[in-house]
């Protein structure tokens, strides 16, 4: 698989490039801005973008509108924002301007590379991936009247990993169960939680990572 | 006159006036040389209240020499109600004959205020062609004595020059056309002064103004009244004072101004250290840090490879540690600089602070638009704060932070179900003051049983 990666730390791509390099991606381009980032896959698309979100010149989102550029020009191309924090807007807004193959992933995640991998093939492949951790820390969030109170362990956990972007599919073989009992648990999690359910991944994705931040 | 400093040695002077002006009181009271004695002590007295402001103030030290010369004038005439005194002419004499000159003086005065110096070229060579004819009426006045028929003295000149007749004739006709000129030339100059002016020149000139404008009406007054300009002459000594409390209420201004600006400046310098040690600790230790971590990512491959579950186990703990270790680092850095704000403004930033709080959290944001940093950065470090005391101390269940701007200000306010009763607390007062450092307000109520309420109103900035 034909990677690039754009991240104005060199320390830290050089590291990415070189463990992703020996676990058999292919690494076609390593920049340090936007631009340059733009420029590459415009030159020769990827499958798969590494984008540090916060990169010259403002250090603000110039990964996220980098990205925007280059789901205009290269729609093919899978989308994976690297954040050094957990912004949950910055997700959110990523669930709101892609409908597929993009992933909002913490800089930790590359410290367990099997992980990694598999979270960037799925985006590549264009499904949806949120960090664990952002969604363990919404979960987590304290409430005044908590509506999470009125769901199951069981279901809980399927709120999870839906917000992690995870298909019925996907979430029937992690949890081993069959996709009409993972549908099931769906339906009953946005019926309790009173939510309009829609079936497009990112959009669920999106409802259920809004009404976890509320 | 007011281009070259007149005096270096203002108190000196102003003691010589003020031993005059105490001198020709003690020599008995004249009604008609009051006002000089009240103009000569408004002068000085605002003039030194100037300098000791500022030192070097050039319209200060002509405040000086005009309270010195009318002090003159006050102390010869009253010296001429006493011919049995020592030199008695003379110093009479002294009291009489300046008067075109001290006019002059008294015109460059008013044109030089309130900076002391001449707004231009024009009024440069209009203040010069006053001092030559002034200066003409003066070695008139002098040498023939012409003024002294109008003061009611008992002591006569000290010498007689001939052709006094036609030193008088030419007086009488030059006298009025001079003083005239003389008035109209200071008036139109401050009023083309106000008219350039900026505000706080402008803010300086308009005490002169209502001044002059209240000695003309006591002027037209007195004249339908009594038919004399007598009481006009005696409100003449509030011009200096009100020249003088627009040059000190400016300076006051001013002062006050640099004072909230190095406040401000301390703030920005210190947001500005904040923020460059959280992107030193961000591309220098995270990321090595995290290098690290994939380096240990791949022990912990290597060791699964080779089936070494004990080493395998240890690589996972020491990488789970260093995570650990930098999740921890990482808040650190946002506590030192919180980037979010900076880059997503001030509902992110207040989002992430509710993300965080260990008390549920009810946010209410009204924010149109970005206001300015340093604004946006207290407001953060208030919201901040309040949670902070909020989880420490009040034992609430809820706390509600709003934010909301309306046109150029910022409202903030931290409110919490508490026990109530915070002090202003180190980390309160802190806030205080960074609230006042640009320019804005800050309240506490926290009465006892009643929870906390934090506000704070911030210009946009």
């Amino acid at each position: 698989m034909r990677v690039m990666i754009a991240d104005d730390v060199v320390l830290f791509r050089e590291g990415l490039a070189r463990i992703l390099a020996e676990s058999g991606f292919e690494v076609v381009a390593r920049v340090g801005d936007g631009d340059a980032l733009l420029a590459a896959v415009t030159a020769d698309p990827p499958d798969l973008a590494i984008i540090d979100l916060r990169m010259p010149p403002s250090f603000s989102t110039e990964g996220i509108e980098t990205a925007t550029l280059i789901r205009d020009r290269a729609p093919g191309v899978g989308l994976a924002l690297l954040s050094q924090h957990v912004e949950p807007h910055h997700a959110l807004r990523l669930m709101t301007e892609f409908e597929r193959g993009v992933g909002y992933l913490l800089k930790d995640r590359v410290t367990d590379l099997a992980g990694f991998a598999v979270d960037i093939r799925r985006i590549a492949a264009g499904e949806v991936v949120i960090d664990p951790e952002l969604v363990t820390r919404l979960v987590a969030r304290r409430r005044e009247h908590d509506p999470l109170a009125a769901l199951t362990e069981r279901e809980r956990e399927v709120l999870s990993l839906m917000a992690r972007g995870l298909s019925n599919t996907a979430l029937a073989e992690e949890l081993h169960l069959s996709v009409k009992t993972v549908e099931a648990h769906v339906r009953s999690i946005f019926t309790k939680l009173g939510l309009h359910l829609d079936e497009r991944e990112h959009r669920r994705v999106r409802a259920v990572l809004a009404f976890l931040r509320q | 006159m007011c281009d070259d400093p007149p005096v270096p040695w203002s108190p000196v002077i102003a003691a010589l006036t003020g031993a005059l002006v105490v001198g020709g009181f003690v020599m008995g009271g004249d009604e008609a040389n009051l006002h000089n004695a009240l103009i000569a002590v408004s002068a000085l007295v605002m003039g030194a209240s100037i300098l000791r402001f500022h030192v070097r103030h050039r319209e200060g030290r002509l405040f000086i020499v005009v309270g010195a010369a009318h002090a003159v004038m006050f102390f010869g005439r009253q010296y001429g109600r006493h011919p049995s005194y020592p030199a008695a002419r003379w110093v009479t004499w002294f009291g009489v004959w300046p008067l075109p000159a001290v006019l002059v003086l008294v015109a460059a005065a008013v044109m030089c205020y309130p900076d002391g110096r001449l707004p231009g070229r024009r009024w440069t060579i209009a203040l010069a062609g006053l001092g030559a004819v002034g200066g003409l009426l003066t070695v008139v006045s002098a040498l023939w004595n012409v003024e002294y028929d109008r003061m009611g003295l008992l002591v006569a000149p000290p010498f007689t020059v001939p052709g006094r007749n036609a030193a008088m004739r030419v007086f009488d006709v030059a006298r009025p056309l001079v003083f005239t000129a003389i008035q109209v030339t200071w008036a139109a100059c401050i009023v083309e002064r106000l008219v350039r002016a900026g505000a706080s020149e402008a803010r300086q000139i308009r005490w002169l103004v209502y001044a002059v404008v209240l000695n003309l009406v006591v002027l037209v007054g007195g004249l339908i009244v009594t038919g004399e300009p007598r009481a006009a002459l005696l409100t003449v000594p509030l011009l200096p004072v009100a020249a003088g409390i627009g040059i000190i209420a400016n300076s006051y201004e001013a002062l006050l101004d640099d004072v909230r600006a190095t406040a401000r400046r301390i703030v920005t310098a210190e947001d500005a250290a904040r923020r460059r040690i959280e992107r030193d600790l961000h591309d220098g230790v995270q990321h090595r840090l995290l290098v690290l971590g994939i380096e240990l990512g791949r022990l912990v491959e290597r060791a699964d490879d080779t089936g070494d579950t004990a080493l395998a186990d240890q690589a996972r703990s020491s990488r789970d540690q260093l995570l650990q270790a930098t999740a921890e680092l990482r808040e650190l850095a946002r506590g030192i600089h919180p980037s979010v704000l900076a880059d997503d403004g001030l509902e992110a930033a207040l989002g992430m602070l509710a993300d965080r709080s260990p008390i549920p959290v009810r946010l209410h944001v009204g924010l149109d638009g970005r206001c300015g940093a340093e604004a946006e950065a207290t407001a953060f470090y208030v919201a901040s704060e309040g949670l902070t005391n909020a989880s420490r101390h009040s034992g609430a269940g809820h706390v509600t932070v709003s934010a909301s701007r309306t046109g150029e200000t910022l409202e903030l306010v931290v409110a919490d179900d508490g026990v109530g009763g915070a002090e202003l607390l180190r980390g309160l007062r802190g806030l205080a003051d960074r609230v006042a450092s640009v320019g804005g307000r800050f309240h506490v109520h926290s009465p006892l049983g009643e929870g906390t309420r934090i506000e704070a109103v911030i210009p946009c900035g």
